[in-house]
């Protein structure tokens, strides 16, 4: 029976690494945002308007 | 096997106390000892010579009665002997009690117990080898567990041989859970006999016994240890998942495109009218993926610079931000230490800041980069690198898979420590199995 809960561990542990590595998941908390302004390559300072910023 | 002939009641007067004596087994039976005054009787003997007078009182009751009948292993059997055995280790007495059964065809065996733990015994049909603390019998190894000289303390009922109290034997005991192998020597003979350990609840239910069984002390020295069953399926789970996160770590490293997609050097100066400035347009390739950005910064001089920064998709507009931070120090330290002057040169570098932004999916994309800094002038060298391989969730999962292993290991062997801590060659530690290590294994 223990080696049973093991292994179903082990499996989700395996799932997490496999989900860590090849969707490339982080901890770092960097903040999405959506509909940015095309203009901005034109005039980048106007994107100070939708930056919300995260670290 | 031959049989035997059927048991043969026949009973007297005790000698000495003139209680009635019952032989159960009266054709094999050579000593008996009266349940009701402990003496002892030669039963061979026509005029029932008195071998040996019991002064003392019967004050030790067996939980199996003399001549009580029921079912062990599927087979019927009649206690009719009842002895205590003891030995003294350093001025302490530790007694364990013997009960002989009696099957009509199959012949004697015993049931002995020791602090709650019982064991079946038979006499061996071979001679095991011996070979310094192991012995072999019947295809099994067994470790010395102990070795001691017995003698009998006390006696009840009839046995097949010339039994006294006081009557000495060397014994050695062997095991290999759940069996144990017994060698008993006298002056006369050599008997070895081999015993499985039988759990109480089979005796009480198997002779109809009373309430339930007394609680156990400790570990048996054959009690079949819990972790016996799943050693093997534990050890093959652990091998096949760490084998299996390896494997995976390395095809990560060896598929993950670690490619830099993206570089460029930005000049900042206090002057401009406008600092945020953006990149040129990159493209992220193949599937969703982390994008590591890494930040370079000179020209900073005692100063820092928070650094606003987004990863934008051209095509959807879609945005990561986050704020990053470089900073450079230094300067120098002076004094006096015990009359002697001392300067030190000291820089703090964080001028090199890295991040790794989790699943960006492929497309066109270009940073915006917006620094903050009160430095004169400085610049920032910014690169992207797509799908870099990393360590951090191979060491993250690590534990979760040695972790559990680890401590199914320890309380293993924590159960075998406690095991040999009764025996003669106790384990000198917990993270180490005495040599051979058969106990699991049985």
């Amino acid at each position: 029976m223990i080696h049973k809960l093991y292994a179903i561990l082990g499996t989700l542990a395996l799932l997490g690494f496999l989900a860590f590595q090849f969707l490339g998941w982080t901890f770092v908390d960097a903040h999405e945002a959506h509909d940015a302004p095309k203009t901005i390559r034109d005039n980048p300072g106007a994107y100070r308007a939708h930056y919300v910023g995260g670290k | 096997m031959r049989p035997q002939a059927p048991p043969a009641l026949r009973s007297f007067q005790c000698r000495s106390c003139g209680g009635n004596v019952t032989l159960r087994n009266a054709a094999q039976t050579h000593h008996v000892a009266c349940e009701f005054c402990g003496s002892i009787t030669n039963a061979q003997d026509p005029n029932l010579a008195l071998i040996q007078k019991y002064k003392g009182k019967l004050t030790h009751g067996p939980v199996i009665q003399l001549g009580k009948r029921g079912t062990i292993r599927g087979e019927p059997y009649e206690m009719i002997g009842f002895l205590l055995r003891t030995v003294t280790v350093e001025g302490t007495d530790y007694s364990w009690e013997e009960y002989l059964l009696h099957h009509p065809h199959r012949g004697y065996r015993w049931l002995a117990q020791y602090g709650g733990h019982w064991n079946f015994i038979k006499t061996c049909t071979g001679m095991p080898q011996t070979s310094g603390n192991d012995a072999k019998y019947l295809n099994m190894k067994f470790q010395k567990y102990q070795e001691a000289e017995a003698r009998v303390t006390y006696v009840l009922g009839e046995f097949f041989w010339e039994i006294r109290r006081g009557e000495k034997v060397q014994m050695v005991d062997y095991i290999n859970p759940p069996y144990l192998l017994s060698c008993e020597k006298s002056e006369d003979e050599v008997v070895w006999s081999i015993g499985e350990y039988i759990r109480p609840e089979e005796i009480w239910k198997g002779f109809e016994l009373e309430g339930s069984p007394p609680g156990q002390v400790g570990i048996g020295p054959s009690q079949p240890s819990p972790y016996a069953r799943t050693e093997r399926p534990m050890r093959w789970t652990f091998w096949i998942l760490l084998g299996a996160l390896v494997l995976s770590q390395f095809s990560c490293l060896v598929l993950s495109q670690n490619r830099k997609v993206y570089e460029e050097t930005f000049s900042y100066s206090k002057a401009d009218p406008e600092h945020a400035k953006v990149s040129q347009i990159f493209e992220l390739a193949g599937r969703t993926s982390n994008v590591k950005i890494v930040t370079k910064a000179s020209g900073l001089s005692n100063d820092w610079a928070e650094i606003e920064m987004a990863l934008l998709n051209l095509d959807t507009g879609e945005a990561l931000d986050l704020t990053r931070e470089v900073s450079y120090y230094s300067g120098v330290a002076s004094g006096v230490d015990e009359g002697v002057p001392w300067t030190e040169h000291w820089t703090e570098d964080g001028t090199r800041d890295s991040v790794l932004l989790p699943s960006v999916s492929s497309g066109r994309y270009y940073l915006w980069v917006h620094p903050k800094s009160a430095s004169e002038k400085f610049s920032l060298h910014l690169e992207v690198h797509r799908d870099v391989p990393r360590w951090l969730p191979f060491f993250l999962v690590l534990p979760w898979i040695l972790v559990p292993y680890g401590i199914y290991l320890w309380r293993r062997r924590s159960f075998e420590y406690r095991r040999w801590l009764e025996s003669d060659y106790p384990m000198p530690s917990l993270t180490q199995l005495p040599s051979g290590g058969a106990t699991d294994d049985s």
